[in-house]
């Protein structure tokens, strides 16, 4: 089991009248190569469980499993190498650095990784042309438009190919095409072995996975498999 | 991540924030030029004394005494005659009394030349040297002959191109024979040790120069050991020789003086060299503070990269070099501007450039990189602790 998180809560301001339970008791296990979206309202907490799963916070109560070991065990420095050789992260507000082009961005993790430069370069260029950015390698984030940001951030979190890819709202800032492009993307990593988590609001998006779990009020209230005349729907059709 | 790299990103976060990274280094620049400035002017006096000590020449006694009552003996003959007996000990003996006495040549004035009543010794003793013509003799000294050496300033204010020897000058209404030149010992100004005129010392009378009981003299011994030797029989001889209740004297070295000067030399660096580390301390608490305020500005930054999978190590080091970078540029800059003031001053005051020593510039710039790691470390090591999500949902 790759992810397997037990009775998982993340409380704020815990014992205080501002109290928010984020998440409730939560328990959830995805298995490698799954496909799965988490849907959910604004504030139901499915960002706070992303965050969780992908080694950014840590749950207030609970156990998460990753790949058979104990998060709260792992030392800050190897969690750090797993973010940044396993997970490939897709924000919801991009998370780009503003003083860096947007080839910068991209390189920045496999900098981190220990890359070196010829092969970094390969995988940024490649990458950023497969979001059709090849022309706009040397602009900041703030010469970018919104949806161009966006694919920046896609293009730095699937550079190394990594195998968990988890992304929040990936098409929220893009129009229908641009967003159905992205939604093929993940979806084609999901086919080449990699483990997707999307998050989505949107209910006929999250059709595109191949597993639902709705989550509210930091509960998980359903799990249901999509079936793959429903999925091929949504893939063939334009309008993701 | 190499150190290369961060240490670029480090120069493009400086430069991305021109204005505060300015602001930054300007602690550390003044503090680093103040620094340099200040030391290498106090080693420019230290030069400076040291260079008129070694004038001088080594192992000269510096022996001073005077009476306060009136109508004691005036024992200088007998001081001369004592030295003349320590021959063993003593290479020469002359007073380094001077006056003021107004010189004229032809139309020419000079009213600030300082008289010298010379011995036969006269130039070992003060370390003079001569450029032409000949020194004071005993011969002009026994028959107290009207003759003069020139200092080069009088010397070229007199004479210019012409040749001196021989000339006939006029000290206070007297006729004196210009019989040699001194080599320029300084700068051949107005004020300098160059503006001097030897007369033999038997000459003192018919100038109208009197040091009552006072004396001052220059004595030159052979070596070291004759130095010791001839302080301690010229102090027992004076002691001897002197009224007992009114009188003073004192038998000095340059030795000990140009010790002595050397110490408080030194301890006056020390002070002014503290004073400019506290200026330096107030700058590095500058880096500190603005390290703060950068690192609570890029909290969100810091938590984009420790999201993609920047270790605490890569945090730490980039905002370490982002301090170092920076003390060691307001480092660099200080050392350049306190290279080029204290040349400035040096220039001014001593007539000589003299630019700061590699000593305190490695001093100043490690000193200053040293500070941007100490004050630096802190709010990097604050940044590095934080969780990636609480970073990235600061705004």
């Amino acid at each position: 089991m790759l992810i397997d998180i037990r009775r998982v809560s993340k409380i704020y301001n815990e014992g205080k009248e501002s109290e928010v339970r984020a998440l409730d008791d939560v328990s959830l296990r995805i298995d490698y190569g799954e496909c799965t979206t988490i849907l959910g309202h604004s504030g139901s907490g499915k960002s706070t469980l992303m965050n969780i799963l992908g080694c950014l916070d840590i749950p207030t109560y609970g156990d998460y499993y990753l790949a058979g070991e104990a998060v709260s065990e792992i030392p800050p420095s190897k969690l750090s190498s797993i973010r940044n050789r396993q997970i490939g992260f897709i924000f919801q507000g991009f998370n780009l650095i503003p003083g860096l082009t947007a080839y910068e961005n991209v390189e920045l993790p496999l900098i981190y990784r220990g890359m070196p430069r010829g092969e970094r370069h390969d995988l940024c260029v490649q990458s950023l042309a497969e979001v059709g950015l090849e022309k706009r390698m040397d602009h900041r984030p703030t010469e970018l438009s919104g949806g161009q940001q966006q694919r920046v951030a896609i293009a730095r979190a699937l550079a190394a190919k990594p195998p968990i890819i988890m992304a929040d709202e990936p098409t929220g800032n893009l129009d229908s095409k641009a967003g159905a492009d992205i939604m093929k993307k993940l979806i084609s990593m999901n086919d080449n072995g990699s483990t997707v988590i999307l998050i989505t609001h949107d209910l006929h998006l999250a059709k595109a996975a191949k597993r639902i779990i709705t989550i509210s009020d930091g509960k998980i209230i359903s799990d249901e498999p999509v079936s793959e005349d429903e999925r091929r729907a949504v893939l063939e059709g334009d309008a993701v | 991540m190499t150190i290369f790299r961060t240490t670029k990103m480090a120069f493009k976060s400086i430069l991305h924030n021109k204005m505060r990274s300015i602001l930054t280094m300007l602690g550390i620049i003044i503090g680093v030029w103040s620094v340099i400035t200040l030391v290498s002017v106090i080693q420019g006096v230290q030069r400076q004394t040291m260079e008129a000590y070694s004038r001088m020449g080594s192992n000269i006694i510096n022996a001073y005494w005077g009476t306060y009552g009136s109508g004691e003996k005036d024992i200088t003959d007998d001081f001369f005659d004592e030295c003349a007996s320590l021959k063993k000990y003593i290479l020469g003996v002359t007073s380094t009394n001077s006056s003021n006495i107004t010189a004229k040549y032809k139309s020419k004035t000079l009213s600030r030349s300082r008289v010298y009543m010379a011995s036969d010794t006269f130039d070992i003793c003060m370390g003079t040297n001569l450029a032409s013509g000949r020194s004071i003799g005993y011969a002009d000294i026994k028959n107290k002959v009207k003759v003069c050496v020139l200092g080069s300033y009088p010397a070229k204010e007199f004479f210019g191109l012409e040749n001196p020897i021989g000339k006939q000058i006029r000290l206070g209404g007297v006729y004196y024979t210009v019989i040699g030149v001194y080599e320029s010992q300084y700068n051949n100004s107005e004020w300098s040790t160059d503006n001097i005129i030897a007369v033999p010392r038997t000459c003192q009378r018919s100038l109208g120069v009197s040091n009552g009981n006072n004396g001052d003299f220059n004595i030159k011994c052979k070596d070291k050991e004759s130095l010791d030797m001839a302080m301690f029989l010229l102090n027992t001889w004076l002691t001897q020789h002197l009224p007992q209740n009114n009188s003073y004297h004192s038998v000095y070295s340059n030795q000990q003086w140009q010790e002595q000067e050397q110490e408080a030399l030194d301890m006056f660096t020390l002070v002014v060299a503290g004073i400019a580390g506290i200026s330096l301390l107030v700058g590095g608490i500058g880096i500190m503070n603005i390290m703060l305020v950068s690192v609570a500005e890029r909290t969100r930054e810091i938590g984009i990269r420790l999201s993609i999978g920047a270790k605490r190590k890569d945090i730490i080091t980039q905002f370490l070099i982002e301090a170092s970078v920076i003390s060691a540029c307001g480092g660099v800059i200080g050392i350049v501007l306190g290279a080029v003031t204290s040349a400035m001053l040096s220039s001014a005051f001593f007539q000589a450039v003299y630019l700061p020593s590699v000593f305190i510039i490695i001093l100043a710039f490690a000193f200053s990189v040293a500070l941007g790691v100490f004050f630096g470390f802190y709010p990097a090591n604050k940044a590095s602790k934080m969780q990636p999500v609480d970073a990235l949902r600061n705004n």
